[in-house]
């Protein structure tokens, strides 16, 4: 069956240009996603992957950052080199991102109300009524309760789980077929983020919608991704579907964090947790060869020598070590 | 849950209010109920576990037991003395006694100290070793955990978050303390940081026969650590139990849900998933009865009017719910 992709990421290279040098916070990035399906991407703090999302929907800010290289094929169309008020379409209409922070992104100043519909108003031809309409809609579909009367309360009336649901709603406002979630729920308490990806889960299959994950945690991945994306100093090194990752991690930094989470269905009994030695490298002085040869425990010594390719292990399985090159 | 000679702690009947000023003359107009009559004890070498999100209550207790504020009334024996009575030189050396290790090791390390100067400022404020000794226990406590001695004269900001956290362990343990608090040690470092800090506590507790209370909201990172685990909801304790009968056995609504709610890094495992309905609601004008039946699957009646009191409803295992009968219990 021929696959039918809807963003597919080429070469992808993004950036910083910063007094002290170039950091290059997503470095050759390529990956495709299928339609309807849920990707996860994922790393530790400064591996590239919210930079990657927002270079997705070009906001990446010059000065200092700078999509320098790739392209991002969405539709036939590559996204780098659509004119800035083409692009404006495209977020509002296609690809709509939430953020981790519901407190910081939404206005403090105005109605949850009118923020939904500012994005209605502006992006669809539609009068204020409509959009008030619609966006009472929209909040019921979030499941806030009482919709018609939440709709002119200020975000700071909400908790943070319903502000997440508040900007899920505002997302979903434009009909997008793409949606970038960066760390959706770190902010929020366990129960309420059980809520969130409930919800996101059940309007991914409502409105047929592509999902971009991008979190800290595996754990998540492993029960909402279909696919997982693997990202550590810039660079993927290791894609694969999730039920294969989770079962046959390859990448030695892969295996680390794996093992490095304690479990809660673990029974043993503060047995040591497995750690990665040191520090993720500093950008600006990344190590010659594999960037994670310096914490790597099965290391040898052509690591330092050259930057691995990328190796098949199995089916939609793919990893970047030396270890698997033949 | 008697007092007996391998309790090192016992909190009694603690409570907790802050209240709300409000207008030019700041008369109080409320409460925040943010810890309502509790009671645990903890023993001597154990790692209790204080679970709960945000809101329950678990800050509140871990600093009212260093008195670093003032409980609203109750009781708490530190050694069989009442900590809330203690003043000046009296509170002073029993503070010497329990340590805190902070969440955040950006914000609570100060800036403009040297890291040698951060670990020995106990030892200063507590006249404990002569002048010159001082800085050689800070270099062998930094040592130990595992910060090179020879970074002595660096300043806070040119560490990672992972050795800074490192550090304010240090200044913990600079007393030879008998009791640790540690709030959220690990939930602002990376995954593979959280581990290297989680067993160096561990490590830690084995070596000086430690006590701590490690306050946390990750569920999965307090089982690891604890013996037995406390359990809060919105300013009560929902539930006390060992860490693997609890993670087996969770009798509490909310235990169970919350507990069902974890995510788990296997996507093989299929689990069946309670999703709580609703927020945590405030504590200024807490539920009736049971604080979390607005919430609960199993709400009947009674839990609307009563609030149920903390029972043992098997051997060790404490649960405040009207539902859970006096017997293991069934689904």
């Amino acid at each position: 069956m021929e696959k039918d992709i809807i963003l597919e990421v080429k070469g992808l290279k993004t950036f910083f240009y910063t007094e002290q040098g170039i950091v290059k916070a997503v470095d050759d990035v390529s990956f495709s996603i299928e339609r309807g399906q849920t990707v996860g991407i994922v790393g530790e703090s400064g591996c590239g992957k919210s930079v990657t999302s927002l270079s997705i929907l070009r906001l990446v800010n010059w000065p200092p950052g700078k999509i320098a290289g790739g392209e991002i094929i969405y539709n036939n169309r590559n996204l780098l080199s659509l004119k800035e008020n083409e692009m404006r379409e495209i977020r509002g209409n296609d690809i709509s991102m939430i953020f981790q922070e519901p407190m910081t992104s939404l206005n403090p100043v105005f109605t949850i109300g009118s923020q939904i519909m500012e994005a209605i108003v502006l992006h669809q031809k539609v009068s204020r009524k409509e959009a008030r309409d619609r966006a009472v809609e929209l909040l019921r579909l979030v499941s806030i309760p009482d919709p018609d009367k939440r709709i002119d309360e200020y975000p700071h009336n909400l908790s943070g789980g319903m502000r997440q649901r508040v900007m899920i709603a505002m997302a979903l406002s434009t009909n997008p077929s793409i949606l970038i979630a960066d760390e959706p729920t770190t902010a929020l308490d366990v129960t309420i983020q059980a809520q969130i990806l409930d919800l996101i889960k059940e309007v991914q299959t409502k409105y047929n919608l592509t999902i971009i994950l991008i979190t800290h945690d595996l754990s998540i991945i492993a029960e909402t991704a279909d696919k997982v994306i693997v990202m550590y100093a810039g660079k993927i090194i290791e894609e694969s579907d999730v039920k294969s990752i989770f079962r046959n991690p390859a990448h030695p930094y892969t295996k680390g964090l794996l093992s490095s989470i304690p479990r809660i269905d673990d029974e043993s009994v503060r047995g040591s947790l497995f750690t990665i030695k040191g520090l993720v490298p500093d950008p600006l002085d990344l190590p010659p060869g594999c960037y994670f040869e310096p914490r790597c425990i099965s290391k040898k010594p052509e690591c330092r020598q050259r930057m691995p390719e990328f190796t098949n292990i199995e089916n939609n399985h793919r990893v970047r070590c030396l270890l698997y090159e033949q | 849950m008697n007092s007996s000679k391998n309790y090192i702690l016992n909190v009694r009947n603690l409570v907790k209010y802050f209240p709300i000023k409000k207008g030019l003359l700041s008369r109080t107009a409320g409460y925040v109920k943010a810890v309502d009559d509790i009671s645990f004890s903890v023993k001597e070498g154990e790692i209790l576990g204080l679970v709960g999100e945000s809101g329950c209550g678990k800050t509140t207790v871990g600093r009212s037991i260093l008195r670093l504020i003032e409980p609203t009334s109750g009781e708490i024996l530190f050694d069989d003395k009442d900590i809330i009575k203690l003043k000046g030189d009296k509170l002073r050396k029993q503070r010497k006694e329990m340590q805190i290790i902070f969440q955040d090791p950006f914000s609570s390390l100060n800036p403009r100290m040297t890291i040698g100067n951060i670990v020995k400022e106990p030892y200063e404020i507590h006249g404990v070793f002569k002048k010159k000794e001082r800085m050689d226990r800070a270099r062998d406590i930094l040592m130990t955990v595992g910060i090179n001695p020879n970074m002595l004269n660096r300043y806070p900001h040119e560490f990672s978050g992972g050795q800074r956290q490192r550090i304010g362990i240090a200044r913990a343990l600079a007393l030879n303390p008998k009791l640790i608090i540690a709030d959220e040690p690990v939930s602002a470092l990376d995954v593979s940081i959280q581990a290297q800090i989680i067993n160096l506590l561990v490590e830690l507790q084995k070596k000086f026969s430690l006590t701590y209370i490690f306050i946390a909201h990750d569920l999965a990172v307090v089982k690891h650590v604890s013996d037995r685990i406390v359990v809060m909801y919105l300013g009560k304790i929902a539930e006390i139990a060992d860490g693997s009968e609890l993670y087996r056995n969770p009798m509490h609504p909310y235990t169970q849900a919350l507990l069902s709610a974890i995510p788990i890094p296997d996507p093989l495992v299929k689990k069946q998933r309670i999703i709580l309905e609703g927020d945590v609601p405030t504590p200024i004008d807490p539920p009736s009865g049971c604080r979390f039946h607005l919430r609960c699957r199993y709400r009947q009646e009674i839990c609307t009017k009563e609030t149920p009191v903390l029972e043992e409803k098997s051997p060790s295992h404490y649960v405040a719910c009207h539902i859970v009968k006096n017997e293991k219990y069934n689904n």
